[in-house]
């Protein structure tokens, strides 16, 4: 490589930290040894990976102070109810078919059913009276609320959702039509406000 | 602290026991989150965005603990997943990063001189670094800030290391020019 043919940037940029292979780097530093221009663009490569390593360990400006310490009290609250939610949301297992089949596809094949046995009985009305037991699972599909001192729970069939709750704070719980379920309070450290929302 | 300085010893309490202690998920969090909100943030770029995705990242971390293997590599596994969180959200919401707003608080080691100066620079840099695609901006984070080997950031983002190269070098030029343009 001649001095007038300068390295490429790119290698340039990569031999700076070392990120060329063995002979790609002896190549580079002879042509550095003679070309003052590359020379001075692999140093400022150098200086450039400088200043960003050394802002690592640097806060943003708005986290100056205090501000580090009350956000990271807040993340780890957070993550703390992340991981409980995550693990109260899960489902109630049951050993049963139904648990497999979710409300709404229950409700259509029921009245899928409904329709083709109403067709049915059209032609042969002996089979009108073999689609009505089939209604009455629909009764397990109601679904039923239960509140504890800890906890709030909405169950459906096989099926239910809870979501916790410290017992003996001050606890907002609301429970919609669609079978969501939600909990609000203050923490014991009295800075996180947490909201708990499963549907 | 770089992610050659981590420490990976809390994680291992977390591996060998079924049942985890919430002692040992604590001390897990208070180890590693200020390094993970800030490679995240160098990522993203503002505050908010950072603070959700740390706690995203975490949450998915000690989820599906079971999946570590080698209790050594659980900063670089949980580094892993704070970067990919932070790059399916610039995916996600392909948009750009903007200035936080608020004022810093007051420190008594530093004169208000120095404060600003710092703040002008960590301002300067991190534009710097939104010049970049996020990919290039994760690359060059994770090799020139967190001080991985170009291997580590190739497994991190799932790529070669031909193209990891490929993305550092790049990140680095932007940078460069970036740095030319507005040299102070």
């Amino acid at each position: 490589m001649s001095q007038r043919q300068h390295i490429p940037q790119t290698q340039l940029a990569l031999y700076s930290r070392g990120d060329v292979g063995f002979w790609r780097r002896k190549l580079v530093e002879r042509h550095l040894d003679r070309c003052e221009e590359c020379a001075a663009a692999a140093l400022e490569f150098v200086r450039l990976q400088e200043s960003l390593s050394r802002s690592a360990d640097v806060m943003p400006a708005a986290l100056d102070g205090s501000g580090w310490q009350s956000l990271a009290s807040e993340m780890s609250a957070n993550i703390r109810l992340g991981l409980s939610a995550g693990e109260c949301v899960s489902f109630v297992e049951r050993p049963s078919r139904v648990a497999l089949v979710t409300p709404p596809r229950l409700s259509l094949a029921l009245a899928g059913l409904t329709v083709l046995a109403v067709l049915l009985a059209m032609e042969n009305p002996v089979l009108h009276h073999a689609a009505v037991p089939a209604q009455a699972g629909l009764s397990n599909t109601l679904p039923t609320l239960e509140a504890s001192g800890d906890e709030t729970m909405v169950s459906s069939g096989d099926r239910g959702l809870s979501v916790p709750a410290p017992a003996g704070s001050n606890v907002i719980r609301t429970v919609s039509a669609h079978g969501a379920v939600r909990s609000r309070y203050v923490d014991d450290t009295g800075v996180t406000i947490v909201n708990v929302y499963a549907e | 602290m770089t992610a050659s300085q981590w420490v990976s010893a809390p994680m291992s309490d977390l591996i060998d026991s079924p049942l985890i202690s919430q002692d040992a998920q604590s001390r897990f969090v208070t180890e590693n989150l200020r390094r993970i909100f800030l490679q995240i943030y160098r990522i993203v770029g503002n505050v908010a965005d950072a603070q959700d995705l740390t706690q995203e990242a975490f949450i998915k971390a000690l989820s599906r603990q079971d999946q570590l293997k080698d209790e050594k590599k659980a900063a670089h596994w949980l580094s892993r997943i704070a970067t990919n969180t932070a790059l399916d959200f610039l995916r996600r919401n392909s948009r750009v990063s903007f200035c936080e707003m608020e004022f810093a608080p007051e420190r008594h080691s530093e004169s208000p001189e120095e404060i600003l100066l710092r703040s002008e620079h960590q301002d300067y840099l991190q534009k710097g670094l939104d010049t970049l695609s996020p990919r290039e901006r994760a690359a060059l984070v994770l090799r020139d800030v967190e001080d991985l080997p170009a291997e580590e950031v190739a497994r991190q983002l799932s790529c070669s290391k031909a193209t990891v190269r490929s993305h550092i070098a790049n990140g680095r030029i932007k940078f460069r020019k970036y740095a030319t343009r507005n040299s102070r």
